[in-house]
């Protein structure tokens, strides 16, 4: 037989009396069943059956005290079967509760190991200027300061839309700052700017504003005769062919200027103005003296496919060494493009006309190409740039 | 002349410790309920001089010998004020307080919440503190930190006579317990007219030393005189410090400083105390809670170091000097233009 004692019934009282047993002695009981009712100083109290088996004998009658630990009620058999939902219940607390004075809780909750936040943020801006830059609706996520944090003039001009670091310092800007904010204008042009501008006509007014703050153009004009042209030539196709051949004669306007030094570049890399709704693309032709016709012309109708739905790919979008606008293809005869630094030359390209000319002795009906061609007098000379036009003309015609 | 010019003109100018014996001798002739105690300070006149006279003029029932017991000390002038007196205790040095710091905190500070208003605390427990005199151990502590952190209790730090006069009046006349912290270093290292007409200057109030643009220094005590320095020296090279004396450290006058950050931008906090946990950090948490978007660079600290105050062969390393000030001062103000530190 199992002998059930009564059990601490959860006030620490020492005793309770028998008010009503709800089983009788032989009944079989299921864990949990309830088996009597005790009275303790408190609250009558149900006690549940530990087991499931048969009642054996019940220790006390209604009416008598037991005290806690006493027999209660005896199971017949050894190996009963406990009731699973009372072990918890069962469970000892802990005797040292950790305290003399109030609760401690006692928690079995597993904390996991504590780490250092990571912060992807770039720390390039004081509390100030970041509060300024807020303010005057600046993103400088996407821009980069000259020095190591942004200065309230940089944040300024750059919610005025001019380029950063120009305006920081009056000394000529490093090849590495000026890199950076041109990776910082690239950045702007193809992300969506929150004025709803698009970014590519944000783009061109960055560009362009530092195009007119640091330039000095020059700009030489003069049309090329292009009667002996096969029919159904592409203008722009011979016009790249030219420009890598003149380079080649005159290599100081295809060239970086980095407002200290003048850099020549090698291969002729033409960034061809695209005009799509969204804005000017600039897309680069790369080496345009080795590539075949059929490339270029490939090429060219995809960047205008792309310029018009907006996605040129960024690596297309760079590594110019000058610039060509045909703009001829819409209307225009002469114009002064813009020289976007660090390039220092850009050739613009207007509509083809018929005039009248002196052609061998005779009055002749002439087809004639405009050039205009402007560069950064600051890295090149008028002589230089003069040859350079002449020698364009020379592969053009 | 107005007729007060006219007095100050002959005023002779007194020292700080000078200043709060003035002040003492104010509060006992006009208010019957001061009463001033310590050790040494009757008879003797106390360590620094600073009750010097006070027992003659006073009797020996204002101006109390106490027995060499700071825990008793703290303590009766809890019993004293919580029954209508205005005590006046003072510690021989800071370093001394601590036995008293049972009655302080757990008594002193709290009598007004633990009764719910019904009694008050009106006492000053004044102690000189810092160092820079030589002294030995447990005679330099600058421990102003662990007092502020006290709900319940005031921190006055005066750094000139005149402060010294008006602030001991306001704490004296003030209804809780204040601690009035006398920077020992400047206790006669200068002196100022300071007319004993019983004008007490406002606690809780910052005191704007000198006025700058370019740049916040805060600083109280002793460490003021080498913040004005280091401003003046500034000055020559045309950066425009603003000083500014908290003068009461608990509680703080944080719109000053920040009113002072609106010109300014940029914040160095001095102070002689150890840095770890030093009222500088609280300055600094204060700022940028209320005033993140104002900094040009990060509140700067030139401070004590995290260590005991040592004996006087090292104490002017220990002790913020004015080039350790300046160079607080070129971080904060370099800092936009400069890589990360």
């Amino acid at each position: 037989m199992k002998v059930f004692k009564l059990p601490d019934l959860g006030e620490g009282l020492p005793d309770a009396v028998i008010r009503e047993w709800h089983v009788q002695e032989g009944d079989s009981v299921s864990a949990d069943q309830t088996l009597v009712t005790v009275e303790t100083a408190k609250a009558l109290v149900e006690v549940p059956s530990p087991f499931s088996g048969r009642v054996e004998k019940r220790y006390a009658a209604e009416g008598e005290t037991l005290e806690t630990g006493q027999p209660l009620i005896g199971f017949a058999g050894d190996d009963l079967v406990s009731a699973p939902a009372d072990e918890a219940a069962d469970e000892k607390p802990p005797t040292d509760s950790g305290t003399v004075v109030g609760k401690i809780e006692q928690g079995s909750e597993a904390l996991a190991v504590e780490q250092r936040p990571a912060s992807s943020r770039p720390r390039n801006a004081t509390p100030a200027i970041r509060a300024l830059a807020r303010r005057l609706g600046v993103d400088l996520e996407n821009l980069h300061p000259a020095g190591a944090r942004f200065t309230e003039a940089e944040v300024r001009a750059a919610a005025r839309g001019e380029t950063i670091p120009r305006w920081t310092e009056k000394a000529a800007i490093s090849n590495e700052v000026a890199t950076k904010s041109r990776k910082a204008e690239e950045k702007l042009g193809a992300e969506t700017s929150p004025s709803g501008v698009s970014p590519a006509r944000r783009a061109m007014a960055i560009a362009m504003s530092r195009a007119r703050d640091q330039v000095c153009p020059m700009t030489l004009f003069d049309e090329v005769d292009i009667s002996d042209w096969p029919k159904g030539s592409s203008t722009t196709l011979r016009l790249l062919k030219a420009i890598a051949r003149a380079a080649a004669e005159e290599p100081n306007l295809n060239a970086h200027f980095d407002n200290e030094a003048l850099e020549p570049k090698t291969p002729v890399n033409v960034g061809l103005a695209v005009d799509a709704p969204r804005g000017l693309f600039v897309p680069v032709l790369q080496d345009v003296g080795a590539q075949s016709e059929e490339d270029l012309l490939d090429r060219i109708a995809r960047f205008k496919q792309q310029a018009s739905e907006g996605a040129i790919p960024q690596k297309d979008l760079q590594g110019a060494t000058i610039h060509l606008s045909n703009f001829g293809s819409l209307a225009g005869r002469f114009a002064t493009p813009v020289v976007v630094p660090p390039l220092v030359c850009i050739v613009g390209a207007g509509r083809a006309h018929k005039a009248v000319l002196p052609h061998k002795g005779k009055a002749r009906v002439r087809k004639l190409l405009p050039l205009s061609i402007t560069a950064d007098h600051r890295a090149v000379t008028g002589g230089e740039l003069a040859r350079f036009l002449k020698a364009l003309k020379e592969h053009l015609q | 002349m107005s007729e007060q010019a006219q007095t100050e003109q002959e005023l002779k100018p007194i020292t700080l410790v000078e200043a709060v014996t003035q002040a003492l001798a104010y509060a006992l002739k006009n208010d019957p309920e001061v009463v001033v105690f310590g050790q040494d300070i009757g008879a003797n006149g106390g360590v620094f001089r600073a009750t010097d006279g006070l027992q003659k003029t006073f009797g020996a029932d204002r101006v109390l010998d106490t027995p060499l017991a700071e825990t008793m000390i703290a303590g009766i002038a809890v019993g004293m004020a919580t029954q209508g007196l205005r005590p006046v205790a003072e510690f021989q040095f800071m370093g001394f307080i601590y036995p008293g710091l049972d009655h302080i905190l757990s008594h002193a500070a709290r009598m007004r919440n633990r009764t719910r208003g019904r009694l008050s605390c009106p006492i000053v427990y004044r102690a000189p503190y810092g160092g820079g005199i030589h002294a030995p151990e447990h005679h330099s502590e600058s421990t102003e930190a662990l007092f502020a952190h006290i709900p319940g209790l005031r921190v006055v730090v005066p750094s000139s006579p005149a402060r010294a006069y008006g602030l001991l009046l306001a704490a004296i006349a003030d209804p809780d317990p204040v601690l009035f912290l006398e920077p020992k270093r400047i206790y006669r290292a200068a002196k100022q007219p300071v007319p004993d007409n019983g004008e007490a200057l406002p606690l809780d109030a910052a005191f704007v030393l000198r006025e700058g643009t370019d740049l916040t220094l805060i600083a109280w005590g002793a460490s003021v005189r080498e913040t004005l320095a280091a401003a003046e020296q500034l000055a020559s090279e045309g950066i425009e410090a603003e000083v500014i004396d908290p003068a009461t450290l608990k509680p703080l006058d944080i719109h000053s400083i920040i009113d002072s950050l609106e010109k300014t931008r940029r914040c160095v906090v001095v102070h002689e105390a150890a840095r770890f946990a030093g009222l500088g950090a609280e300055i600094a948490a204060q700022i940028q809670e209320y005033a993140f978007d104002l900094l040009d660079a990060p509140v700067q600290r030139v401070t004590g170091y995290d260590t005991v105050m040592p004996y006087y062969q090292l104490e002017n390393t220990y002790l913020p000097g004015v080039e350790r000030i300046l160079a607080g001062a070129r971080a904060a103000l370099g800092y936009s233009r400069e890589g990360e530190r």
